[in-house]
């Protein structure tokens, strides 16, 4: 059967060899690469987007969280404006619970993480204020703004709380509730 | 090329693309284009309406199936071609099934030429491509190094690995099949255009896998 006959090798050969003249496809060519490098450069743009989506969905994520889980929040300062509070003031205790109490003119500003507590606790004005001091006192080149938390925690604090507490007080405010003692005696004897 | 080379630059290029290069596409796609379009004439009987339409699938499907290409298991050119021949199989069902619409309301002629090329070399070109596509993988591959590639029987034993006995004795028996088949197509008129006689043959070759 493999000898060359009529239906033979060379018909084989014939149908199966090299077809002339097929290969002029130079406007195929050029438009399909077109094509597919348009597929390609819809790849690239899906693939960027989704990196930009997953950013941004990472970020709003965070803020969601930070919105949600955040202990403290200072107010808006309109409304701490509203609330007759100072600038720089600590904002939720100046709306919650100074309304009543004197004006201390500027406050210093209550340093990171150093929020009141829950809003069941209550604590008192000189306690906030005192707290606020004690955390600027442990954080560095912040010791004047420790030094106005403290004073003004002096200015709105009891009797008991204007006497000098080595257990729970910060050598800084045992020093200014000191002075204030001798000031105060010092007044008394002039008059 | 040594095949340490040819894997680990395909790699290459393979990363480039699905990171969206066009260059490194392009790169691909001018080493290939030509050998690929000459592979899909031929296994289209050198019918060149269908050859182009084959070629065009296949690169569209190549750019969103890249990811499945891999290097290791064989050289790019080899996968589109394993894609072609299913699309030209694919392509070569739905003729069959038009071809059984077309008797079927007898409507028509069902070898009217829609490109200008004669019906007889439609026809012809119909035929091989059948024979082909019914072929054995193995028997088309030996076929398509003589004939397509041109390679001699010594070449295809150095390139395969195997005795110049072996390759003959394929060869030999990849001919007569694909002889009987094409001839066995070429019956009278009412057989060559009958779509169940077209479509038996499609039905002994399973699908292959790129």
């Amino acid at each position: 059967m493999n000898a060359p006959d009529e239906h033979g090798r060379d018909l084989v050969e014939t149908v199966l060899g090299p077809h002339g003249g097929g290969l002029e496809n130079g406007g195929l060519r050029a438009a399909l690469l077109q094509r597919t490098r348009r597929t390609l450069r819809r790849r690239r743009r899906r693939r960027r987007l989704g990196a930009v989506a997953a950013l941004l969905t990472c970020y709003l994520a965070g803020a969601a969280t930070a919105e949600t889980w955040w202990p403290w929040r200072p107010l808006a300062p309109a409304a701490a404006h509203k609330e007759g509070a100072t600038v720089g003031e600590p904002t939720s205790v100046a709306g919650t619970q100074d309304s009543t109490e004197p004006k201390p003119g500027r406050e210093a500003p209550l340093p990171e993480g150093a929020g009141p507590p829950p809003a069941t606790a209550k604590v008192s004005p000189f306690e906030v204020r005192r707290r606020a001091g004690d955390r600027f006192l442990r954080e560095p080149a912040q010791l004047a703004l420790a030094v106005r938390s403290y004073t003004n925690a002096l200015r709105v604090a009891s009797v008991e709380e204007r006497a000098i507490s080595p257990e729970r007080d910060s050598w800084l405010l045992m020093a200014l509730k000191e002075s204030r003692l001798k000031e105060r005696n010092h007044g008394n004897l002039d008059h | 090329m040594i095949a340490d080379e040819r894997v680990t630059r395909e790699q290459v290029l393979r990363a480039a693309v699905l990171a969206g290069d066009e260059s490194a596409w392009q790169a691909l796609y001018d080493e290939t284009f030509e050998a690929l379009y000459g592979y899909v004439l031929w296994r289209s009987g050198g019918r060149k309406d269908r050859a182009d339409e084959v070629v065009q699938e296949c690169w569209l499907t190549a750019v969103r199936r890249i990811r499945r290409f891999d290097p290791q298991r064989g050289r790019f050119l080899d996968w589109l071609r394993g894609i072609a021949a299913n699309l030209v199989r694919n392509q070569l069902r739905r003729e069959s099934k038009r071809r059984s619409r077309e008797v079927l309301s007898d409507s028509g002629s069902p070898g009217s030429a829609t490109d200008g090329s004669p019906l007889e070399d439609r026809e012809r070109g119909s035929r091989i491509a059948l024979a082909l596509a019914a072929l054995p993988e193995r028997q088309e591959a030996v076929l398509r190094a003589k004939y397509l590639e041109g390679r001699s029987v010594a070449e295809i034993v150095a390139a395969w690995n195997q005795t110049p006995k072996a390759i003959e004795s394929l060869l030999a028996r990849a001919r007569d099949e694909f002889r009987a088949l094409y001839v066995g197509s070429a019956g009278d008129d009412d057989r060559a255009r009958d779509p169940a006689a077209l479509g038996w043959q499609l039905q002994r070759q399973p699908r292959r896998e790129p």
